[in-house]
């Protein structure tokens, strides 16, 4: 398959379920909505070395915000229920609530639930107050500029973590435009994040190591540095590769993410896209590139 | 389906409704509602005696209670479940100790509307009574959830000991409204009446203006609240009246008062 000239390699994705929750943050202005949004989802890259994978889902107009001011969706990745609960608990005390003007809502709803909230409501020192609203409870927990709102309890959901495919170009600027150019259009794509800076992945990885303490190490036959030493996956004309991972509220929006991203990379210079598995045995969700993409080759 | 009892009550005596709920009205037939007893006055009747009986197997399942209502005490007392509909004004304590469901007023409520009532919702087209969202009298806790919209005036002493839940009086509300609140909220459209908050310990008043603010409340700060919002939002998705200029206006808090807890708070819009 070929589009734009770009080699699609007749392979899939291997993806693995992860336990995932959707928050909403609102402030006074989209700016501090995003400064706390980018602030949760800092440091939550990949979860071989973080307790999650995060990022900003949406920009959320006024319109769509539970308290009608601007704001984003953020989605939070965990391999564990525990380890979800955990480091939503962190990251709305440290991140949100810390933030000038912000409030946090939930943006999932789930049967299954966390009571982040009332957990983070206990930083007001008895001065905290709750506010039944509809069928939703929430804590106006007091600060130096008026009071941090945050709702009692947060939907968690199994997700879909671990979408990815590599763009292989005939040199790092080109490939690096065709991977800019991929995380945007996945930025448009709603239930979907990359959580990797910029959207962009640039060591792409292998679970194990040949050091026993290590989880995962650099996927040595995507690296072009040492290309003579072992079978490489590099094409001879490849210079360069990005990887791009996705993390999405279901298997539907990790392949429309996936196919917005794919189609965006195929740019000039790139040589070709393929994805990263491990012959089915990681994880139950497999995203064929050839059936992503059915219909749109050219 | 919807079921239409138009009341033909000649005379003031007061008809007990208490027993007329939508889940055992909607699942009877014709001849059973006929024979169904209702204390009128001190004596006991046939509901058909008192009232034209129709079923209209159309549109959603409704209990509508139309003609001579104004004399019906109890309507929807303990209301758990389904939609009762009042097509004119109601007497005392409808929606009293409801648990769920709707009920609808199409004119004016009369005393302790909502009384004790735990959950569901009430709207009032028209003005509510003494006590609405309150206790019975000598009672430790008033309304404990749900909510109350009322699109006219309320009486005095509005969410006297209201405990949790929701009261939202578009006009203005009477004396010692917030009567020894102990948590919930109570937002009035326009004006709260004197001895406002008076021994509330928790919860939230919310007003354009208090003409006497007590002297046991203090002023805190003015600004945008979030959860006003939030509550201002709710309300409109109700088809509420929340004036316009309340969503982008700072309100000023007053807390209070502070003869007890000094939890609560009257926001107001202009102080």
């Amino acid at each position: 398959m070929q589009i734009n000239g770009v080699n699609i390699e007749d392979t899939f994705a291997e993806a693995f379920p992860m336990w995932m929750t959707r928050l909403i943050i609102t402030a006074d202005s989209l700016h501090w909505a995003q400064v706390a949004g980018n602030y949760t989802a800092g440091l939550a890259i990949s979860v071989v070395g973080c307790s999650c994978e995060a990022g900003i889902d949406t920009i959320l107009q006024e319109t769509d915000t539970p308290d009608g001011r601007p704001g984003v969706a953020v989605l939070i990745f965990a391999f564990t229920h525990e380890a979800l609960e955990k480091t939503l608990l962190t990251r709305i005390g440290q991140a949100v609530l810390t933030t000038p003007t912000t409030a946090c809502y939930n943006g999932l709803e789930s049967a299954d639930r966390v009571k982040t909230g009332a957990k983070v409501r206990y930083f007001g020192d008895g001065y905290q107050a709750s506010k039944i609203i509809g069928s939703r409870r929430f804590w106006r927990i007091p600060t130096a500029d008026g009071e941090f709102v945050v709702e009692e309890a947060f939907g968690v959901a199994k997700g879909v973590g671990g979408g990815n495919f590599l763009i292989l170009g005939e040199n790092r600027l080109a490939a690096l435009k065709a991977a800019e150019a991929a995380a945007a259009a996945i930025g448009t794509a709603p239930g979907v994040i990359a959580p990797f800076p910029g959207g962009i992945c640039r060591s792409p990885s292998r679970p194990g190591s040949r050091y026993k303490n290590l989880r995962a190490s650099t996927n040595a036959a995507f690296c072009p540095t040492i290309r003579t030493r072992l079978e490489s996956k590099l094409p001879e004309n490849v210079q360069a590769a990005y990887e791009i991972v996705l993390d999405g509220v279901s298997e539907q929006a990790v392949d429309n993410g996936m196919r917005l991203g794919i189609l965006a990379a195929c740019l000039p210079g790139v040589i070709k896209i393929t994805a990263g598995n491990y012959g089915g045995k990681l994880g139950p969700y497999h995203f064929h590139l050839h059936q992503i993409l059915k219909g749109e080759t050219a | 389906m919807k079921v239409i009892l138009e009341f033909h009550l000649d005379n003031h005596l007061p008809l007990d409704a208490a027993s007329l709920l939508p889940d055992r009205i909607l699942a009877s037939s014709k001849p059973e509602l006929a024979r169904t007893q209702v204390n009128y006055g001190n004596e006991t009747y046939c509901l058909g005696e008192l009232c034209r009986i129709t079923i209209e197997d159309r549109g959603p399942h409704a209990l509508i209670f139309t003609g001579d209502t104004q004399n019906l005490h109890r309507a929807g007392f303990g209301l758990t479940v389904g939609r009762l509909e009042i097509h004119g004004s109601v007497g005392s304590l409808a929606g009293a100790e409801m648990t769920g469901g709707e009920l609808e007023i199409n004119g004016d409520a009369g005393d302790g509307l909502g009384v004790a009532m735990r959950a569901g919702l009430i709207r009032v087209k028209g003005n509510a009574g003494d006590r609405t969202g309150g206790a019975y009298i000598g009672a430790e806790r008033g309304m404990t959830g749900g909510m109350i919209l009322v699109e006219g005036n309320a009486g005095n002493e509005t969410g006297e000991k209201m405990r949790r839940g929701l009261v939202a009086v578009a006009g203005s509300a009477g004396e010692l409204a917030g009567l020894d609140m102990l948590a919930g909220t109570l937002l009035v459209g326009k004006r709260l009446g004197k001895l406002a908050g008076l021994g509330m310990k928790r919860g939230s008043l919310v007003a354009d203006s208090c003409p006497t603010l007590l002297p046991c409340f203090s002023q805190a700060c003015c600004m945008d609240w979030v959860w006003l919002r939030l509550l201002f939002y709710e309300l409109r998705s109700k088809n509420f009246p929340v004036p316009e200029d309340w969503l982008n206006s700072p309100f000023t808090r007053c807390t209070g008062d502070h003869t007890e807890l000094g939890r609560g708070e009257i926001i107001l819009h202009e102080l």
